[in-house]
């Protein structure tokens, strides 16, 4: 497989398609950090879109310097974006992410499955939503960099500006959170 | 002394006498964990410091949930972000 390196030196040198493969090759992991720390689909799709065109004027300007993660650095990208959103709407002081509520259920698994199926999924999956979204704001980002976009806990640290140690005891207390969640709220991947 | 006559039967000779051992019984090598190097361990999709703290282990049971969903972004989302580029590069 070529690298995500090696497919940027060749956009840089003119073939637009290598950007479509980097796009494909991570879309989901930075829609997934994005679409689950920012409830509103609308705006999360936006701030998707607005990474990889930063993405994009940041390789021309030549600001990428290749040190094998570019994952994490778009992650970076996207997460400056999103605090940027939230700068913006603390300013204007007017709309809370809580207002919104998301039906982000793009799953892979719900094309294989019948109508039954596909409801308890989605029950599961509501409380699982709802489950990270309970969570401290600094904890939900760990666990979403963690688990969702599949960064190592040294990448997490770099992006969110704090130490390993800090995102390790982020990550356990929003585990022990989740569960005390689960046990509360009756949450198990069968549904009760 | 060990003499190999095939991989379910062999024969030892051990000093004077001869003792012929059933099938059912395999050389060390056959059962024994294999001796493997450092890089034949694959660590790329293992996050070592986790792993040292246990997390994984310890949390099985929420993390096997957080697997339960997986966003992806619509296809025409994609789709609309790649005619974007194309029409800005």
């Amino acid at each position: 497989m070529i690298s995500d390196y090696e497919l940027i030196l060749r956009f840089i040198k003119g073939e637009q398609s290598c950007f479509e493969k980097l796009i494909h090759r991570h879309k989901n992991k930075v829609f997934a950090y994005i679409s689950l720390y920012i409830r509103d689909q609308a705006l999360a799709e936006d701030i998707f879109q607005d990474t990889f065109l930063k993405v994009i004027q940041s390789v021309k300007a030549g600001k990428y310097a290749d040190n094998g993660k570019f994952i994490s650095w778009v992650m970076r990208i996207a997460h400056n974006l999103i605090i940027d959103h939230f700068r913006r709407i603390k300013q204007m002081n007017t709309i809370s992410n809580d207002n919104y509520e998301s039906d982000l259920f793009n799953s892979k698994a719900f094309a294989e499955d019948n109508v039954e199926d596909n409801m308890i999924k989605r029950q599961i999956q509501k409380d699982i939503r709802n489950m990270i979204s309970h969570l401290p704001d600094d904890q939900r980002e760990v666990v979403i960099l963690r688990h969702y976009a599949g960064l190592s806990f040294k990448e997490i640290a770099d992006i969110t500006d704090v130490s390993i140690n800090t995102a390790l005891g982020r990550m356990r207390y929003a585990l022990i959170n989740m569960r005390r969640i689960m046990v509360e709220k009756n949450i198990s991947l069968t549904l009760n | 002394m060990i003499v190999y006559q095939n991989f379910l039967t062999y024969t030892i000779i051990i000093n004077q006498g001869r003792f012929q051992i059933n099938e059912n019984m395999k050389p060390m090598v056959l059962i024994s964990t294999q001796f493997i190097t450092l890089r034949e361990i694959k660590v790329e999709e293992i996050d070592l410091i986790e792993d040292a703290w246990g997390i994984n282990s310890e949390f099985c049971d929420v993390i096997d949930l957080l697997r339960e969903i997986e966003p992806i972004p619509e296809r025409c989302l994609t789709t609309n972000l790649i005619s974007k580029i194309r029409k800005i590069v």
